[in-house]
């Protein structure tokens, strides 16, 4: 049973709360608070409610420490950290992308890797470890969803659908994914949700282990209505589904 | 004259979820013919004390999706487990299952569970969709991500979604996603969110 110690200067705060409880389902692992900074492995921070003074003096004490803690930032999404080092999750977090990190993290930090987490983390090759979402990095990059998104949080419209079910199935070049029924903002919305919570697996193309699939030849893009919805590898049932409801 | 012998359906939607859950109002959202109900008053409903509910399905609700080519059938189970002849009769020959199950219910996680256990005894989770109701979708993740890991072990894509069985194009929605799920086999070891 690994045991880590575990500092949060915010330990009433319902996201440090929330995710104390996510540690808890971690299995193999003990997570104990405590109050000294210095000892503790990791630090868990809330960013709405530190103030400015109080962050300068964490990351000052961050900097002091010899054994630097991985330090969880958890943000609104527009207070940025004030620490590059820092990993940055946006709260209420997914409990699938907090893993991830905390994987990485902690791998990092017990091979002694000091200034894991965002400088490092950043630098990876693979998408699917950096914190923030950057549609450009993904040009060029074979694509797979890993899990199936939430489609009712974009309305009920079946494109969403057809969209997840097509990167479900298998890698998929980015620029195929124009030919989606889904404008460029539609789409970089479920790819930045998506990678959000951890379902965005996006590899460089280089990697031959990878097998990738562009749109195939005989499919053409069309501009709108039923012909382009059912130019998209449409799997029987599901087609049919489509020309009857799609824009019912 | 022409003659039909038989029926044209070849492709079957199965609702499945507890007692109560709203399968039937489902069915009665999407069907193209007025749903064939095999409901009778029940005593069990008069738990649901949230609910108008008054009946309980004992056989099976039915109701069609006229096609193109071909007409889909639309079943609602039975959500007691002393029917469960007839989930064996019908379930075998399902194109699609959708799970209901109430996200705002306390044992959400074992109904899920229960469920799962009677499609993969049936071997029917190859096009399964969870349709989670009585969830505000910008709430809905932690119950979602909870659901998630009890499915992934039994269908490695995890379709999980917030559903309005009262809504026709959410209850499209829900079926759709069972229909388009590329399903490549159940993972040999069952997989967790922990390492």
């Amino acid at each position: 049973m690994k045991t880590f110690r575990v500092h949060s200067p915010h330990r009433t705060s319902l996201h440090v709360i929330a995710l104390k409880g996510l540690l808890m389902l971690r299995k193999g692992e003990q997570w104990s608070w405590v109050s000294d900074q210095i000892d503790s492995d990791v630090w868990v921070l809330d960013a709405v409610k530190a103030s400015p003074e109080a962050l300068t003096d964490l990351v000052q004490s961050y900097e002091s420490c010899l054994h630097k803690p991985l330090v969880v930032y958890l943000t609104d999404g527009k207070l940025t950290s004030p620490h590059s080092a820092w990993l940055s999750i946006r709260a209420p977090v997914h409990v699938t992308k907090l893993f991830q990190l905390l994987d990485r993290g902690l791998v990092d930090r017990a091979r002694g890797e000091t200034a894991t987490s965002a400088t490092a983390i950043a630098g990876s090759q693979t998408l699917e470890h950096q914190l923030v979402f950057d549609r450009t990095l993904l040009e060029s990059r074979a694509i797979k969803l890993k899990q199936w998104p939430n489609v009712t949080r974009y309305g009920y419209e079946l494109k969403y659908v057809q969209a997840c079910a097509f990167l479900l199935q298998e890698h998929r070049q980015y620029e195929t994914l124009e030919q989606l029924d889904l404008t460029s903002e539609e789409l970089e919305c479920l790819l930045r949700d998506a990678h959000d919570q951890g379902f965005l697996d996006a590899q460089p193309p280089l990697n031959q282990s990878i097998k990738i699939n562009p749109m195939p030849s005989n499919v053409i893009p069309f501009k709108s209505g039923k012909s382009r919805l059912s130019s998209i590898e449409p799997i029987g049932f599901f087609r049919k589904i489509m020309q009857r409801f799609a824009l019912s | 004259m022409k003659c039909v012998v038989g029926h044209r359906i070849q492709k079957r939607i199965h609702f499945v979820g507890s007692f109560g859950v709203g399968k039937t109002t489902a069915m009665a959202s999407v069907s193209d013919i007025p749903v064939a109900k095999m409901d009778v008053h029940s005593h069990e409903a008069l738990s649901l004390d949230d609910s108008e509910k008054t009946t309980t399905t004992v056989g099976f609700d039915y109701g069609e999706w006229h096609m193109k080519d071909e007409v889909v059938g639309l079943y609602g189970l039975p959500g007691q487990v002393r029917f469960d002849a007839v989930w064996d009769k019908l379930l075998p020959e399902s194109t699609g299952v959708v799970m209901w199950l109430y996200g705002d219910r306390p044992d959400h996680l074992d109904q899920c569970a229960y469920w799962l256990d009677v499609l993969a005894k049936r071997n029917v989770l190859k096009s399964l969709v969870v349709a989670v109701t009585r969830l505000d979708t910008d709430k809905a993740e932690p119950t979602l991500d909870a659901l998630r890991a009890l499915v992934k072990p039994y269908h490695p894509y995890a379709p999980v979604m917030t559903a309005d069985p009262r809504n026709k194009m959410s209850v499209i929605q829900a079926v759709a996603v069972a229909a388009s799920t590329p399903y490549i086999g159940r993972p040999e070891e069952p997989t967790t969110i922990t390492n």
